[in-house]
């Protein structure tokens, strides 16, 4: 057994204590590491609570506000066909329902929550993508698509139907039609009145840059006009009416589609989210 | 003799310093265990998970018409097969009408167990609107679960 003594001895002991020193500042080095990985994982647990919480509360709001709408008027989006079903003129307690329901989310949300339905309360929509419009004016709807590719050109069909009260339709006839396009949209108008007793079938190829007007007119009276349905450029349908009826629009696309209103919901708290209104 | 009781006195110096300095690395070393697993046993996610679970259950409550019936047994029935096995919840709904410009509470139900005082509890709302006969009904679901 070899002992050692004296300085040789003194130089290991001090040798041991500056190794357990710098022992022990690595494991506390390690334990400040960790632990601050451990805060920033916190904080980002607590900012995807955030971020979750406000997308939770707009998309619950934007899922009501499409409830009320859908009450009213019925609209769906089905791959490449947007379904409009509406009574003409658009209903008016429609606003009323949607005032409600802002005033409601704004006195007892826990967020801060401004929703912005302008256009939603006066029948105004967006088929998106092309940003095609579909409005509606007293007595009037319209669906306007800009002039692009991604717009008028992915227009494949129309189909219209307007449903009269008794007794109310009798002929359709084209006072203009335009069909000399070589990329022309197909249109099939239907009228009829609540019993189908009576029902008048109109098809057609119009020209999609052109103008075509269908005339329907009156039973009653000396063959009045009672309602008018114009395509006109670019690829748009317009449908007037005097009186009150029953109308249902279905657009079909060559491409997949979605209804939007040109409003927006905003939820602000620790994290802010603000987006348009999807409604189908 | 007066060299060497100095010699042993400096010894026992060291000596005293060296089991110091042990005894304070065997302190920082436990009190650092400890602050790592009381830190990694708390799961920052689990509540998201489970207030999205919460979110979830309402949705789907509110969609299949579960809440429309109003309906205590029903309810909860609905809620103790969908939780996981232990959890505990606490569902309350409140429905408002607009009437003259102001909405009024009119209903308001509670299920389920007492709120723990000891335990998380994660929450979860849903805003729902109702229309049926030309009446408008607004209802929040509140759920705590734990």
């Amino acid at each position: 057994m070899v002992k050692i003594t004296g300085a040789g001895a003194g130089k290991r002991g001090m040798f041991m204590t500056i190794s357990v020193l710098m022992l022990g500042m690595i494991i506390l080095s390690l334990v400040f590491f960790l632990s601050e990985q451990l805060i920033a994982s916190n904080a980002s647990a607590a900012e995807s609570g955030d971020i979750d919480r406000a997308a939770g509360t707009y998309a619950n709001i934007e899922e009501e506000v499409s409830r009320i709408v859908s009450f009213y008027i019925n609209v769906s989006a089905n791959g490449g066909n947007v379904t409009i079903e509406e009574p003409v003129p658009f209903p008016g307690r429609m606003s009323d329902a949607l005032d409600a329901f802002s005033q409601f989310e704004a006195s007892y949300a826990e967020q801060n929550v401004s929703i912005n339905l302008t256009n939603t309360k006066s029948g105004d929509f967006m088929i998106m993508p092309g940003e095609i419009a579909i409005s509606n004016a007293p007595g009037s709807f319209a669906v306007t698509p800009q002039n692009s590719t991604e717009s008028s050109e992915s227009l494949q069909s129309y189909y219209v139907e307007l449903a009269f009260p008794a007794g109310r339709i009798k002929s359709a006839n084209w006072s203009l039609m335009s069909n000399s396009s070589a990329n022309p949209i197909s249109v099939h108008v239907r009228a009829h009145d609540p019993n189908y007793a009576v029902v008048l079938d109109v098809y057609g190829n119009v020209d999609r840059y052109g103008t075509s007007v269908l005339n329907l007119t009156d039973a009653l009276s000396n063959g009045t006009q009672v309602a008018l349905v114009r395509f006109s450029s670019p690829a748009a349908l317009q449908v007037q009416t005097g009186s009150a009826i029953g109308l249902k629009t279905i657009v079909e696309f060559y491409n997949l589609v979605t209804l939007e209103a040109n409003d927006t919901i905003s939820v602000r708290s620790t994290v802010n989210k603000t987006g348009r209104l999807r409604i189908a | 003799m007066a060299g060497k009781r100095e010699g042993k006195g400096f010894k026992g110096f060291v000596f005293s310093i060296d089991a110091i300095l042990a005894v304070s690395i065997m302190v920082i070393f436990i009190a650092a265990s400890f602050l790592l697993i009381a830190k990694s046993s708390q799961d920052a996610y689990a509540s998201l998970q489970m207030v999205r679970l919460g979110k979830d259950m309402l949705a789907v409550l509110e969609k299949s018409g579960t809440f429309a019936l109003w309906d205590k047994e029903v309810l909860e029935r609905t809620m103790n097969s969908s939780l996981p096995q232990g959890a505990g919840f606490h569902l309350q709904l409140d429905t408002y009408k607009y009437v003259n410009s102001t909405f009024a509470l009119v209903d308001s139900g509670h299920y389920g167990q007492q709120l723990p005082r000891s335990t998380n509890v994660y929450g979860a709302r849903r805003d729902f609107v109702t229309m049926s006969n030309g009446e408008t009904e607004y209802t929040i679901a509140r759920l705590w679960i734990w």
